[in-house]
């Protein structure tokens, strides 16, 4: 199930109706826990199977993780989680990257090979990881395992971030799910209006930059180079609308059933290096290889160089991540290397240990002419690496760059919505930056909410583009 | 903070209504006229997707046309002087002829009324969604009550000549009346909405929500290619050559306007996938007598020099309905042909 399918508020009106007619915290939890599973079998119910071999692999990995005595012991078990998930990971979402990958190697040794017809179940890559952070914070006894199997098997199945997030550690959404929550009609509201703006954001800002988006990027040569540009200004729209409005509905859902998600966002694009841009672009995930991959490599503890080595290999493994294709591991290896090239230039650590946690009295929100050079130097380069990241191959991204780069001729298309919706995306950004960032909430109690609220609805209604387009992260 | 927030979104909901003109096509009555359902008269038609223009209607429902500029010799008054340069086309095809997607002066009509001269008529009959099935029962119209000179029909896919015996099942009277109350008492966004909710935008089917667990299976849909050529193609067009040919007692002009070249998946496709379909039409039409234009290659040299037929910035340049230039193109070949054969005609008087 989709978050912008006309199913979802249905079934989400009903979890909320069934949920808080409860105070029994199990009860809850059972029935969250079948609705999740519901909406994930709404797409594929087979694979269900995996998601809960996962979770009872984790449980009973980290109940006996707690209990283990000897390091041997215990780094055996965490072996077993490991290979489990990552197993899952490995077979489901790369087996075929390698086996092409490996093809040409294969055919000149004499063997054959062919790719296997794998499906890859929608938001493995999620839940292995969200799994994974729960088994490891055992190993390091920085939380103890839960009791109750419904507790952790919600945990790992919650549906409003099981498909795409946000990755949410174990010590911030156990602890809740252990007790029933007092409904707050302050939190309800606020929900919603996170669930209203999400769906404002896929639907009319991100599904409208995706409809110039595929166009352009299926021939980037037919087309002029300024369309081109624009497209990739549209692609990194589309991206950043799709994907942070499906974490506003995912977080407004878990609002407005009483939980607390960590935020996943903070504007990106007003990025003013590229560390910073990590600061505030997927920041649960950017957190998890910090933690998970980085830290455990040495960090920027040791010298430069190994720091150095440890940003490439982690931003690898980030580009590895978001998908199966060199493309992706390209994309990876070029943030990494901006990131060690920028690391005489920057005095805070490259990978924050408060990722998302800000001192706003510190930060000076003037535009100094530095700042700005900072700002475009940073746009340019995560523009060029989103081409990447669109592209369906390297042939396809060096065409766009030919026509980029190049002012290549061509039909100049300028399609009006499209453009609009990166108008939006300016004066939402622009205005962020201001005290105005506060009316964007729409407060239960200010005027203008009501008016606004009718006027996103309608427009949900009204404007959104035919056809169904599915969220970005979910070929993730 | 109820009455607040009720008043509130009321107040939304105007601001939709008084903005959604820009952005929300209409939904106008329709009446009955030579014989057909046509759009209601002396409204303005707004069009907002895949093109964005706002029609006048004119009278028998002819988008665009407001004016009739010709008279003809059994009109009351009218000296023999002033009929003799005039001249009255038929504008026969589907939504691509109909044009609602750009301005009026823009349509094929207009463009090729203006080329034509003072005086003369192209009578816009065309209607989103027509076929040959459909113009067979107006061309006596055209002719007696319109006194039409030529007929002109825009062929955008050999589909459209295709005969049916019943071409469909005949629409619930009540279901009719319906969408007419609806059209003239309901708002467009109103309507726009409720159509948004309940059907699937993409072919108009009524919306059924599902709930059961999936894997769904996808149905291949089977992509029934245009005409080849052949046996089948001879037997399917010489039927529509012979139905015209026998309803129709002026002039025939068949205008074949394919989407050549389009883009597609990311290509630019240069060829025409009906080739032989058109080649088995030309030589039946060349023997009915009928005159034949093809527009292919002027689209294409249009298209090379970066100046696209079909697709608009809001829709996809390359792909889609006729736009300006299209409809230009269209209109200077169809004036020149008419302008010869008045002028062969003329000659041989």
């Amino acid at each position: 199930m989709v978050f912008t399918q006309l199913e979802f508020p249905i079934f989400f009106l009903f979890v909320l109706g069934l949920v808080w007619a409860t105070k029994c915290t199990k009860t809850r939890n059972y029935v969250l826990w079948l609705a999740s599973y519901y909406f994930y079998a709404y797409w594929d119910y087979r694979f269900c199977g995996l998601l809960f071999f996962s979770t009872l692999v984790d449980y009973f990995v980290a109940r006996q993780l707690f209990q283990a005595a000897s390091a041997i012991h215990r780094r055996g078990l965490l072996s077993v989680s490991l290979v489990a998930n990552l197993g899952l990971l490995a077979y489901f979402k790369y087996a075929n990257f390698f086996i092409d990958s490996a093809r040409e190697l294969f055919q000149q040794q004499g063997l054959g090979s062919q790719s296997l017809d794998i499906i890859l179940p929608v938001g493995i890559s999620f839940y292995t990881f969200q799994t994974l952070s729960y088994t490891i914070d055992v190993y390091r006894r920085r939380v103890d395992p839960v009791d109750r199997f419904v507790d952790f098997a919600l945990y790992v199945s919650f549906f409003p971030q099981l498909v795409a997030g946000p990755i949410v550690r174990a010590t911030e959404l156990l602890p809740q799910l252990a007790k029933t929550p007092e409904f707050s009609r302050r939190r309800f509201y606020g929900g919603f209006q996170q669930m209203l703006r999400g769906a404002v954001k896929k639907v009319l800002l991100a599904d409208r930059l995706g409809e110039m988006v595929d166009v352009v990027f299926a021939g980037p040569d037919l087309y002029s180079g300024v369309t081109v540009w624009i497209a990739v200004v549209a692609y990194a729209g589309q991206i950043y609308y799709d994907f942070s409005g499906y974490t506003d509905i995912a977080i407004g859902a878990a609002k407005m059933l009483g939980y607390r998600f960590p935020a996943n966002f903070r504007h990106p694009y007003l990025a003013t290096s590229l560390t910073d841009f990590w600061r505030r672009w997927h920041m649960t995930l950017s957190r998890w290889f910090r933690d998970y991959v980085y830290i455990p490599l040495g960090g920027s503890r040791a010298t430069r160089l190994l720091t150095s080595r440890n940003l490439l290999i982690t931003m690898l493994v980030a580009g590895l991540w978001h998908g199966a294709q060199w493309t992706f591991v390209t994309w990876g290896f070029i943030h990494g290397l901006v990131l060690v090239i920028s690391q005489p230039v920057s005095s805070k650590p490259l990978i924050s240990n408060s990722v998302g946690r800000v001192n706003r009295q510190a930060i000076s929100h003037r535009l100094t002419p530095r700042k700005f050079l900072g700002w475009l130097g940073t746009m340019l380069v995560v523009l060029m690496a989103w081409v990447l990241f669109r592209a369906d191959g390297f042939a396809t991204a060096v065409r766009c760059y030919q026509q980029m780069l190049f002012a290549g001729d061509g039909i100049t298309w300028l399609p009006p919505l499209a453009i609009a919706a990166m108008g939006m995306m300016f004066l939402e950004h622009a205005i962020w930056r201001t005290k105005l960032r506060r009316c964007m909430r729409l407060p239960m109690r200010d005027w203008y909410s009501p008016i606004a609220t009718a006027v996103m609805i309608w427009c949900l209604i009204l404007y959104a583009p035919q056809g169904f387009r599915p969220f970005v992260y979910f070929q993730f | 903070m109820v009455l607040r927030w009720l008043f509130g979104m009321l107040i939304g909901t105007a601001v939709i209504g008084v903005t959604s003109p820009l952005f929300v096509r209409s939904y106008v009555p329709s009446q009955q006229n030579r014989g057909t359902e046509t759009l209601r008269s002396n409204v303005n038609y707004r069009w907002r997707s895949e093109g964005y223009a706002t029609t006048r209607v004119g009278p028998m429902g002819m988008p665009g046309k407001t004016v009739i500029h010709s008279v003809r010799a059994n009109a009351p008054g009218v000296s023999r002087d002033e009929t003799e340069y005039s001249v009255r086309l038929a504008l026969w095809g589907d939504s691509q002829a109909e044009g609602v997607c750009v301005e009026d002066p823009s349509k094929i009509f207009a463009q090729t009324e203006a080329l034509l001269g003072r005086g003369c008529d192209v009578f816009p009959l065309a209607r989103s969604g027509d076929d040959l099935n459909d113009w067979l029962v107006q061309i006596k119209f055209a002719e007696q009550s319109l006194q039409v000179d030529f007929h002109v029909f825009l062929i955008t896919q050999l589909s459209d000549l295709a005969v049916s015996v019943r071409k469909n099942a005949p629409e619930d009277p009540r279901k009719g009346s319906l969408n007419e109350y609806l059209a003239s008492t309901l708002p467009a966004f109103a309507i726009e909405s409720a159509r948004n909710l309940l059907t699937n935008q993409r072919d108009g089917t009524r919306r059924k929500l599902r709930f059961q667990l999936g894997p769904v299976s996808k149905r291949s849909q089977d992509f029934v290619g245009e005409s080849s050529g052949g046996a089948a193609a001879n037997t399917r067009f010489s039927r529509a050559v012979e139905l015209l040919d026998s309803s129709a007692t002026k002039p025939v002009v068949l205008v074949y306007a394919p989407m050549v070249p389009h883009i597609s998946g990311g290509k630019a496709k240069w060829g025409d996938s009906s080739q032989a379909g058109f080649e088995v039409l030309h030589g039946l039409a060349d023997e009915a007598g009928f005159y034949v234009l093809d527009l292919r290659e002027d689209f294409r040299d249009a298209a090379r020099s970066g100046s696209w037929c079909h697709g608009f910035h809001n829709g996809q340049i390359g792909s889609g309905h006729l736009n300006h230039h299209g409809n230009s193109l269209i209109a200077k070949r169809v004036t020149e042909l008419v302008a010869k054969v008045v002028g062969e005609m003329r000659g041989t008087k």
